[in-house]
């Protein structure tokens, strides 16, 4: 069984390959496990971008399967982007709920990026699981995938990635007290391409 | 005084060629041939684009790597696509109401697009 001492995923299936930089300020509760694939076809590549840039999840799982912990569990990190409204994705927003969102969502005269942005805006007032997972209560997982600009697709995840997919949101699932229904696929809860991690199985 | 005259021609020559190199548009025969949703519902109802309007949002953008295209940028279910020319090449496109272009070209490459002064073109009021 693996542990997590001070925000260190503590296992011999782990390497641990911390980038400070992706660290952007305490994760005081984790509500859900997202589920990403990273657009390149090596680990390496990402860990480059890791060096230099403020985007990133907690994990990476490379073409092998093997794990790495990229940044500590108790801090957050950019890896979502702007949430979709869950409730009108689920069809599920109560009356009075509609009305607001609509008046967000359909709004004429705005471009749809800032729509998007407002939206947004309006999602992060709400708590968890009203809303989407955000990067302030979410825990991040990349597999290598390279996405192939011209059949726009990512690569099909792994058998072996798969499989240290499941037992890493296993294990994670125990420690944070998740459920199934708290792991996402990242297209899921914001606005990305639907083939990121439609392979990935857990 | 031969030599700096014909240094002086051939700046000349060179400067000429250059300006009319960069007056060739890098996008040209642009053409939309679907208006569309991933998913149909209102929220993309109001998004279109004409092929004079589609030619200018492909002028404005600038081509980007899978990092940036995909952590900067919202892909959106509503698109144009339609048929350019790039430097010669024959592509397909794929525009978004997120700002984002996908060209697929002749030569089998596909290519990331974003554009970030595009707002007038995706539903927002008033020009760059």
């Amino acid at each position: 069984m693996s542990k997590v001492i001070n925000g260190k995923f503590v296992d011999t299936k782990v390497i641990q390959k911390i980038h400070k930089g992706l660290h952007k300020g305490k994760l005081t509760a984790v509500h859900a496990i997202v589920v990403h694939q990273t657009g390149a076809s090596t680990a390496q590549h990402t860990f480059n971008s890791y060096a230099n840039a403020g985007n990133g999840a907690h994990f990476l799982i490379d073409k092998k399967g093997q794990i790495y912990q990229t940044a500590l569990l108790d801090q957050v990190t950019y890896h979502i982007g702007k949430i979709r409204s869950r409730c009108i994705e689920t069809k599920a927003c109560s009356k009075t709920e509609l009305s607001v969102a609509n008046a967000i969502y359909l709004k004429k005269g705005l471009s749809y990026p800032v729509i998007v942005k407002n939206l947004y805006t309006h999602e992060k007032s709400k708590s968890y699981p009203d809303r989407y997972p955000m990067n302030t209560d979410s825990v991040g997982i990349e597999i290598v995938g390279k996405y192939d600009t011209a059949k726009k697709i990512y690569e099909s995840v792994t058998a072996n990635q798969n499989a240290s997919l499941k037992w890493l949101i296993s294990e994670l699932s125990t420690h944070l007290s998740l459920k199934q229904g708290d792991i996402y696929r990242h297209p899921d809860v914001s606005y990305k391409q639907p083939s990121e991690a439609a392979t990935a199985a857990w | 005084m031969f030599m700096k005259r014909f240094a002086f021609l051939i700046s000349a020559l060179l400067l000429t060629i250059a300006g009319c190199a960069s007056a060739i548009p890098e996008f040209s025969n642009t053409h939309i041939s679907a208006v569309g949703s991933d998913s149909p519902n209102e929220f993309c109802s109001d998004f279109s684009l004409t092929d004079e309007q589609a030619l200018e949002f492909l002028g404005r953008s600038r081509e980007v790597e899978i990092d940036v295209f995909h952590n900067d940028y919202d892909y959106l279910p509503c698109y144009v696509k339609g048929t350019t020319t790039r430097n010669r090449s024959k592509c397909g496109f794929e525009i978004r109401a997120g700002g984002t272009v996908e060209l697929s070209c002749d030569n089998g490459k596909g290519i990331l697009m974003v554009c970030d002064t595009c707002d007038h073109l995706l539903g927002g009021e008033g020009q760059e």
